[in-house]
């Protein structure tokens, strides 16, 4: 086990920079989720890691060592690839025992640590097959113990559960936690799904377009979003975007948008400056009642639409143009129906500003 | 191995033949004529000529490569569809395609051709004749042998041409000091003794491996003594172990390190034009050796029983064949020696060769015709040559005996030529 | 005019939409999709069967052909125990076996490494490359065969130039390399060299079609596949062994079956080479070449035809054997 320190990584196709300076360091025994849309370099920082990929500028370090020429071997990682790259013509067995007999391991140890993975992956039955002849989910554990038996310093999975569907990822995401709980192994985690990094991450690095946005814990990276990329790319549905102004009046700030306005409880350096207001849906009410909290804002839309998801519903409303939603219980007695008009209440604790040209999260002034 | 050509393409014997059926929508008759190179030829350049005798009929040539021109026909005579009006036949299919029956007897009526057969060299016809006396082709060219070789080397050596023809003692001696003398091998291939050999005193009908009854005639003295010089010459060291038509004979024959090569005469053609022009002068023309007579090659005209235009067929063969004038242009413009007598007696034979140093080769050519025994073919006939030839490989190469490989020779042929 | 041609129109549309419809079902429409099928059953009749059923009929039969198709004469089974006790029909199928060896196992042997290695260093001259490695294959034989035959030449032949010069290559006194080369020129057309020669111009001619296909099935296996070996710590030649070949098995099945059906036919080589003969002694004549000299040399198409069949038989036992061997196991 090791930790991972990246040193403003870059990687180059041709005149195409995909990579632009990745400083990360990853603790040892830590899960890190790469998150990021396609193309933002979260799959070639990796690839990079595992030694696929060449390093065009930057360092990687492994436990301390320098392995930008390393042979991916000698780096002592292992990875699930998204396809899980079985090789078709072996057994589950010789699958697993592939790499250990091609870094020359003992017969007898080979065998011991094959049922040992495939004990622990619930494998040992499906011993004698054929990858065509698994399910996805067996698929995905053949390829997981592929990378375990190697007891590797750092684990790789690159989208691993991106070809299951929607029921088996949930059980496969429990599994690889429970298997990063039971051995510890330093692991970078690969993927474009929110949830599998809120559920699996110990921290998130989310990328995009070769940057980091931000670096946090899934709460850190919810709560408190470093700008308005994180803040609309994690949470569904997405969080509201209304356009808004800022104001300071003496020492109180306010907002406003459209015809309304009000109080903030912080105070911002900020005064009259086009922003954004943020806010989750989830945080939307239709009644002050719901609300536990001692500054309660509010505001006024027109409902375009409601559509029930179950235990929820999503109101749909506009306000001079901007769209946004409210996703309220069943429970909080909706009374909201197309072409009302409604109050939607908010604890203005939970808003978030933006700056409009920077899209960084505007603070409240430290005092 | 007697054949002119020897290179054949293989093509759709079918997509060929179909050619033949195209017939002219005109009320003319159109006369399909099917040949081969450099046969062909005489019929190209008799077009012309025979339209101004005969504007009505429209000669249509279909020309083939040689092997592809017998297989086609073969095929043709076997469906008896798409067959041409002429066929052009070489020596080596003459005796199959004339005992197969499928073309028109021309000693019958109306063509009565019995009466013709004395103008030709007397040899050709029994070789046109099928089983049961019926005339299958009239004769238009023959190959009568000759013995080419290159003076200068023999005056260098010391050999004279005498040496060479009196007995094959003498021709063995004989190359053996130009071999000393010049560094030239004598002969391209100790085979092409063993094929001159095995046709020397043969009698009317004949034939080289069979006799006229059939029966299997290569365990005789005459194979044997065939065999015995073949070996003599390879063992004297003064056969330069090349095949006839391959690239190392033609190179052979052109730089002078082969001095001497038996064929037809029409050999002296090729010299001139194509494998060794440069020598022009250098090369005369003998007798074969051992008072033997042979014939290399040889072509026919035969009209098939299915033609659609037999009249006119005969009408065009007899003025390829029985024209004198028509047979002198082709002696004098494509070497084809004629296998008529008139034409063989015209002055013409008695102009010198140029390329022979003036020698008036196409006289002695013509002795040797009159000589030559009426061979009999039998279809067999390309089986047993290439038996007697792996026999004869055997003995030179692996110094096995000579009567057991003639005895499983024969054996081998009685095997193979069962029906 | 216009009331009259209005008047007039509907009825023409009428009795168009009729007929339409009676198109539509005319007993004739079912048995339109037969007749645009036709062709190919009437070219399949004409070309493929036919022929089968006559060459099947043909084989037990005598038959002189040039005396056309009255001459048949029925002798049952003989054409079939005269060419399989035939020693010539024997030898022949010893050269056929010994040439599909010789000329087809160096074909596999090579293009399989050969296409990974085109596979794995060329990227953009690779097409390039590949075209000139496929430039044998859609050349005329012919063409090749008359080339390597001056190439094979005894006096005047390149390869004999180059042995020899290196046959006789000489430092001081000796020859290092005498015992490698030979120092005079090889005589090709020996009967125990035929074979050789004609392997190695089949050989020449068909290994580049073999890479093309093993390239082609390259190119289908996933990359990950090779990622994942590097991380397993697969080195290159190990990645080649345990997935390229692994995973080539159903190309090679096809590849192979080509060969052998290929080569058991082989023709046109020989056939060129050996001046139509065969070679002497018959050291290069294949089964193919005797069954075509028994058919227009000797003039006996009914044991050519046995002897087509016999050949037949031979080659679906082999592709038998071969699916066996490398077949997909179920």
């Amino acid at each position: 086990m090791a930790a991972v320190t990246f040193n403003n990584l870059k990687k180059r196709f041709g005149k195409t920079e995909v990579v632009k300076s990745f400083d990360l360091h990853i603790n040892d025994g830590e899960f890190v989720v790469l998150l990021g849309p396609s193309g933002c370099g979260k799959s070639t920082t990796l690839r990079m890691l595992a030694g696929l990929e060449d390093i065009s500028d930057g360092e990687i370090f492994i436990a301390d060592e320098l392995v930008n020429d390393l042979h991916p071997m000698e780096r002592n990682i292992a990875m699930v690839f998204q396809s899980y790259a079985l090789y078709p013509h072996m057994s589950v067995e010789q699958n697993i025992a592939f790499g250990l007999k091609m870094t020359g391991v003992a017969k007898d140890e080979i065998v011991k640590r094959v049922k040992y993975a495939a004990d622990m992956l619930e494998l040992t039955p499906l011993l004698d097959r054929k990858p065509k002849e698994l399910s996805g989910g067996q698929r995905q554990r053949v390829a997981m113990g592929r990378a375990m038996v190697r007891t590797p310093e750092v684990f790789l999975f690159d989208e691993p559960l991106s070809n299951l569907d929607a029921k088996l990822r949930g059980s496969m995401r429990a599994e690889i936690k429970t298997l990063h709980d039971k051995l510890g192994t330093t692991t970078l985690y690969v993927t474009h799904d929110q949830v599998e990094a809120m559920t699996l991450a110990d921290r998130i690095v989310i990328l995009k377009d070769g940057y980091i946005e931000q670096v946090g814990t899934p709460k850190e990276i919810f709560e408190e979003p470093a700008n308005k990329f994180v803040a609309s790319f994690i949470g569904a549905p997405e969080m509201n975007m209304i356009p808004a102004t800022i104001k300071k009046t003496g020492t109180i700030s306010s907002l406003v948008f459209s015809d309304q306005h009000i109080d903030l409880p912080a105070v911002y350096a900020e005064d009259d400056l086009l922003c954004t207001l943020g806010i989750r849906p989830s945080d939307l009410y239709l009644h002050q009642r719901s609300i536990e909290s001692e500054t309660i804002g509010s505001v006024k839309a027109d409902v375009i639409g409601v559509e029930l998801l179950g235990s929820t519903y999503h109101v749909q409303c506009e306000l001079d143009g901007a769209r946004f939603i409210a996703e309220v219980a069943i429970a909080d007695d909706v009374n909201a129906d197309i072409d009302d008009k409604v109050e939607l209440f908010f604890d203005i604790s939970r808003i978030h500003l933006f700056n409009n040209e920077t899209g960084k999260a505007i603070l409240p002034q430290m005092n | 191995m007697f054949n002119k050509k020897k290179l054949g393409t293989v093509a759709l014997a079918l997509g060929t033949t179909l050619a033949l059926t195209a017939t002219s929508a005109w009320a003319k008759t159109t006369l399909t004529v099917a040949s081969f190179p450099s046969f062909d030829l005489a019929v190209q350049s008799a077009i012309p000529l025979y339209k101004k005798i005969n504007p009505d009929v429209e000669i249509k040539l279909v020309s083939l490569a040689y092997g592809d021109h017998h297989n086609a026909m073969t095929t043709a005579l076997a469906t008896g569809g798409n067959l041409p009006d002429v066929m052009g036949i070489e020596y080596g299919y003459i005796g199959r395609f004339a005992s197969s029956g499928g073309l028109e007897d021309l000693r019958a009526a109306p063509y009565s051709a019995e009466q013709y057969e004395k103008l030709f060299s007397k040899f050709t016809v029994p070789l046109a004749t099928g089983g049961s006396g019926t005339l299958a082709a009239i004769p238009a060219d023959i190959g009568p042998g000759a013995l080419f070789f290159r003076e200068d080397i023999f005056t260098k050596a010391g050999v004279t041409e005498e040496d060479l023809i009196k007995d094959w003692d003498s021709f063995i001696a004989a190359g053996k000091k130009i071999k000393e003398t010049t560094g030239s091998y004598l002969v391209a291939s100790a085979v092409d003794i063993k094929d001159v050999v095995i046709r020397s005193g043969l009698k009317d009908g004949e034939g080289i491996y069979f006799d006229a009854e059939g029966n299997i005639t290569v365990n005789n003295d005459r194979f044997k003594e065939a065999f015995r010089l073949a070996k003599a010459v390879r063992e004297a060291g003064i056969d330069a172990q090349v095949g006839a038509w391959s690239s190392e004979w033609t190179e052979g024959l052109r730089r002078g390190t082969i001095a001497s090569q038996m064929m037809g005469a029409w050999l002296g053609g090729h010299l001139a034009n194509w494998i060794a022009p440069e020598s022009k002068g250098l090369w005369r023309s003998a007798a074969l050796p051992g008072g033997t007579y042979a014939s290399w090659g040889g072509s026919f005209y035969a009209i098939p029983k299915k033609a659609k235009n037999k009249a006119e067929a005969w009408e065009f063969i007899k003025f390829m064949t029985m024209d004198k004038e028509m047979q002198i242009a082709a002696f004098r413009d494509l070497d084809a020696f004629p296998a008529l007598v008139e034409a063989q007696n015209d002055d013409f034979i008695n102009q010198p060769i140029p390329y022979l140093g003036g020698q008036v080769a196409r006289v002695e050519w013509k002795n040797s015709a009159d000589r030559i025994p009426a061979m009999d073919v039998h279809k067999h006939d390309p089986v047993a040559e290439q038996i007697i030839n792996d026999a004869l490989e055997g003995v030179l190469e692996r110094d096995e005996n000579i009567d057991a490989a003639l005895a499983e020779a024969e054996k081998q042929i009685k095997r193979r030529a069962r029906r | 005019m216009s009331s009259v041609e209005s008047a007039v129109r509907p009825p023409v549309a009428k009795i168009k939409k009729r007929t339409l419809k009676q198109r539509l079902h005319a007993s004739g429409y079912k048995w339109a999709p037969y007749l645009f099928i036709s062709p190919f059953f009437a070219i399949f009749t004409v070309f493929g069967l036919f022929p089968l059923l006559f060459s099947l009929f043909l084989s037990f039969h005598y038959w002189e052909p040039a005396a056309g198709l009255s001459a048949m004469e029925w002798v049952g089974i003989e054409n079939y125990t005269f060419a399989l006790t035939d020693d010539w029909f024997q030898t022949s199928v010893y050269n056929t076996l010994w040439l599909a060896l010789a000329a087809g196992i160096p074909q596999h042997v090579i293009a399989i490494p050969l296409a990974y290695f085109l596979h794995t260093s060329f990227k953009r001259s690779r097409n390039t490359v590949i075209g000139m490695y496929f430039m044998p294959f859609i050349t005329s034989t012919v063409a090749i065969s008359l080339v390597f035959t001056t190439l094979f030449s005894r006096d005047f032949g390149m390869i004999n130039m180059l042995f020899t010069s290196a046959g006789n290559w000489t430092i001081g006194d000796i020859q290092p390399l005498a015992w490698l080369f030979p120092t005079e020129n090889i005589d090709w057309n020996r009967p125990e060299y035929t074979k050789t020669m004609i392997a190695f111009v089949v050989f020449w001619r068909f290994v580049g079609w073999n890479t093309v296909l093993y390239l082609s099935a390259m190119q289908t296996i996933p990359k990950d596949l090779y990622e994942a070996a590097t991380v397993d710590g697969a080195k290159r030649w190990q990645q080649f062994w345990y997935i390229t070949v692994p995973m080539l098995k159903p190309m090679m099945f096809f590849a192979v079956t080509l060969t052998i059906i290929g080569n058991l036919q082989l023709f046109e080589e020989p056939f060129i080479i050996t001046g139509g003969t065969g070679g002497l002694e018959q050291a290069g004549k294949t089964a193919a070449m005797h069954m075509y000299i028994t058919a227009f040399v000797e003039g006996d198409f009914g044991t050519a035809s046995a002897i087509s069949w016999i050949l037949f038989a031979l080659i679906a036992f082999l592709t038998w054997g071969n699916n066996k061997l490398l077949g997909e196991k179920k």
